[in-house]
């Protein structure tokens, strides 16, 4: 093994810095007009906004020397915060999930991207550009269902959940989380046959079916751990959830897998928008673009185990095997995203029915 | 037989608590002291309790409106469709029902520990409480899911695996409204214990000697003496537990698995999830209305009792 003798190492390192040093100036010159600023975000939590934390604002901060106050949240609470200064927007740049860039584009909350400043756009795959240019993609799960594999093999389709075999063994999703309306759009797609893009606006045919899956329901979960419950024995299959709550289990070790059943996967897709009015608007589309870096993508999506937005980027087989990526296998696994805007408009009404059939 | 003026003016429940002696003589004494000394507490309680309440109640009879904001024309609807709809007056009982059942069992195991408090060696007191307290300082998200770890159904829950060691059970507790229950009783008994422990602690023991004196079983002096004087603690016991489990919706959600639904969890649904503030706020506004009605006709039924066994007693 060759030894780098420590004088050596010294002066290259001075090399280094040296031309770092020289070529500094005309980095910050290019970036002065951001020096100084302050910008607040809205970012998600868990390991995603971990990751952002440690791996994405130090960098952006020292390149544009300035300071963003990232405030971690979910969806709604995000829309929550948008619709409180309406008028006198606090924050530039906020993370929802694709049901709430239709919100949010309704109620006059944020503005179109600027295209002409995020260059980076152009690699994104065009299905993930939202609301005619409203919002973008960073990451992708697939919802579909977990199981423990040890107690059952995975499911072929939705309906084999009304079997016998699996009284009292399934963790349904809880009305309070978004896969919630992805349990009414599979029951309506098994009652009906329809596919899911015609199934979500056939609920009416979901309700009676879903009261037949009653006996087979050992609980309605609430938190992220589902998946774990049912690794430990807490029943036998589960869902539909995200992948990024399970593949981590299983991950380490757990005794947990998922499956798409034939219907198809849903997307639950993490999305970036730019506030309405927002302060330093243009710092903002600088750090929207900087999250479509492929570095970013890529280390995002590591991290979370969900897919990244953009194309171009591989993965080491065994993350690869555990994201729906690149966009043929978004394809293979029919991954689908709802109509936020008829949903978001029914959500009320499903919950309170849902809450009828499921509560005791 | 002649009545004592103790009898003829029981002291309210409010007595009981300490120090009430002295404070009355200051504020009557001097009213600006009593202003300066009660300012920053009704100014503290109108801004985090009136005042929030009050914006509570008129968003209930506003409307989510599809902008986003809360608006329209003052309406009723919130509340005709909390009436309407079944599963809200489900709901609505479930939430009674657990709340009661809580307050009633942790009022029984509460008394022994009192007793022992109030009555016990210095030190089994002193131990006690700290017992008592000690799960204070746990989170109660921490507290749910240990219990989940507990009741667990299957032979994964220690209760069942330790029933299957003696060849019982196997029995399936976790999302029932029992295992609400259990888990409200261990986190809301400190609530019910301190309150007692102190009503207890404040029975003048000759009484309870006096019976014994006369022949009163161990029982007949609980029930006759013990239990009736000790009323104001109890009665400021149910209030807290029965309020506080009619409020929650973390132990409803991870332990009752949203079979059992109670009004806290609709409510945080309706907010966090629907984003209806206003039908949110209504369900909260029936929640709050309900409680303290029930807290009140109760505090009453306590207090009239109370007056009347003191009256006895004297």
């Amino acid at each position: 093994m060759t030894k780098v003798s420590p004088l050596l190492a010294s002066r290259r390192g001075l090399l280094k810095a040296g031309a770092a040093a020289l070529a500094a100036p005309t980095f910050f010159v290019r970036n002065a007009w951001a020096a100084g600023k302050t910008m607040q975000i809205g970012i998600w939590g868990g390991a995603q906004g971990e990751f952002i934390r440690k791996s994405v604002l130090p960098g952006f901060q020292r390149d544009f020397d300035c300071k963003v106050d990232a405030q971690q949240g979910s969806t709604l609470g995000q829309i929550g915060l948008l619709r409180a200064a309406k008028e006198a927007p606090k924050f530039t740049v906020m993370f929802v999930d694709d049901l709430g860039v239709e919100i949010a584009k309704r109620e006059g909350l944020i503005d179109p991207l600027p295209r002409d400043k995020m260059p980076n756009l152009a690699k994104v795959y065009p299905r993930f550009i939202y609301q005619e240019g409203y919002g973008v993609a960073l990451a992708i799960s697939s919802a579909g269902l977990f199981y423990n594999p040890a107690a059952t093999k995975p499911l072929e389709s939705y309906a084999q959940l009304w079997e016998p075999r699996f009284a009292r063994k399934i963790s349904l999703v809880g009305t309070k989380t978004t896969p919630s309306v992805f349990t009414v759009i599979a029951a309506a797609a098994v009652a009906t046959g329809k596919p899911y893009k015609e199934a979500q606006y056939l609920a009416d045919h979901a309700w009676p079916k879903l009261a037949e899956l009653k006996p087979n329901v050992l609980n309605l979960y609430g938190t992220d751990d589902a998946a774990l419950l049912v690794a430990q024995g807490q029943g036998a299959i589960g869902g539909p959830e995200y992948s990024k709550y399970v593949y981590p289990y299983k991950l380490k070790g757990a005794s947990i897998d998922m499956c798409f059943p034939k219907e198809g996967a849903f997307a639950g897709v993490n999305c970036q928008v730019l506030v309405k009015n927002a302060p330093n608007a243009d710092l903002g589309a600088e750090f929207m673009n900087r999250m479509l870096d492929p570095a970013i993508q890529q280390g995002l999506a590591e991290t979370a185990l969900a897919a990244p937005a953009i194309g171009g980027l591989s993965f080491k087989p065994e993350i690869a095997g555990l994201l729906a990526y690149p966009e043929s296998k978004m394809d293979e696994l029919g991954l689908f995203s709802p109509d936020w805007a008829h949903i978001n408009a029914v959500r009320s009404d499903w919950i309170e029915k849902m809450n009828q059939i499921f509560v005791a | 037989m002649s009545s004592s003026p103790a009898t003829r003016n029981p002291t309210p429940l409010t007595a009981a608590l300490p120090g009430r002696p002295f404070l009355p003589r200051i504020l009557a004494g001097n009213p600006v002291a009593a202003l300066l000394l009660l300012g920053p507490a009704v100014l503290f309680f109108v801004a985090v309790f009136v005042l929030p309440v009050g914006l509570m109640v008129r968003y209930s009879f506003l409307q989510q409106l599809p902008n986003g904001a809360l608006g329209g024309d003052l309406t009723l609807a919130n509340y005709i469709r909390l009436g309407a709809v079944d599963l809200y007056r489900t709901v609505l009982f479930t939430t009674l029902r657990i709340s009661l059942l809580t307050t009633v069992a942790a009022a029984v195991l509460a008394y022994p520990l009192a007793m022992v408090i109030a009555r016990g060696p210095a030190m089994a007191g002193r131990l006690l409480t700290v017992l008592v307290i000690a799960p204070l300082l746990v989170n109660v998200v921490v507290r749910a899911y240990g219990w989940r770890i507990i009741l667990g159904n299957g032979n994964g829950g220690v209760l069942n695996w330790s029933l299957a060691q003696i060849g019982l059970g196997p029995v399936e507790l976790l999302y029932t409204e029992w295992a609400v229950v259990i888990g409200s009783v261990q986190v809301f008994l400190p609530m019910m214990t301190l309150p007692l422990a102190a009503a207890i602690g404040r029975i003048d023991r000759a009484v309870e000697d006096a019976a014994r004196t006369l022949g009163a079983t161990g029982f007949a002096v609980f029930r006759r003496v013990t239990l009736p004087l000790s009323l104001p603690g109890l009665g400021v016991g149910c209030t807290l537990v029965f309020s506080l489990t009619a409020a929650s919706f973390i132990l409803p959600a991870l332990l009752g698995g949203s079979f059992t639904k109670m009004l806290g969890t609709l409510v945080e649904e309706q907010i966090l999830s629907v984003f209806d503030w206003p039908f949110g706020a209504a369900i909260a506004s029936v929640m709050v209305v309900i409680v303290m009605a029930i807290n009140l006709a109760y505090m009453a039924l306590v207090e009239r009792r109370f007056r009347s066994r003191a009256t006895e007693v004297a």
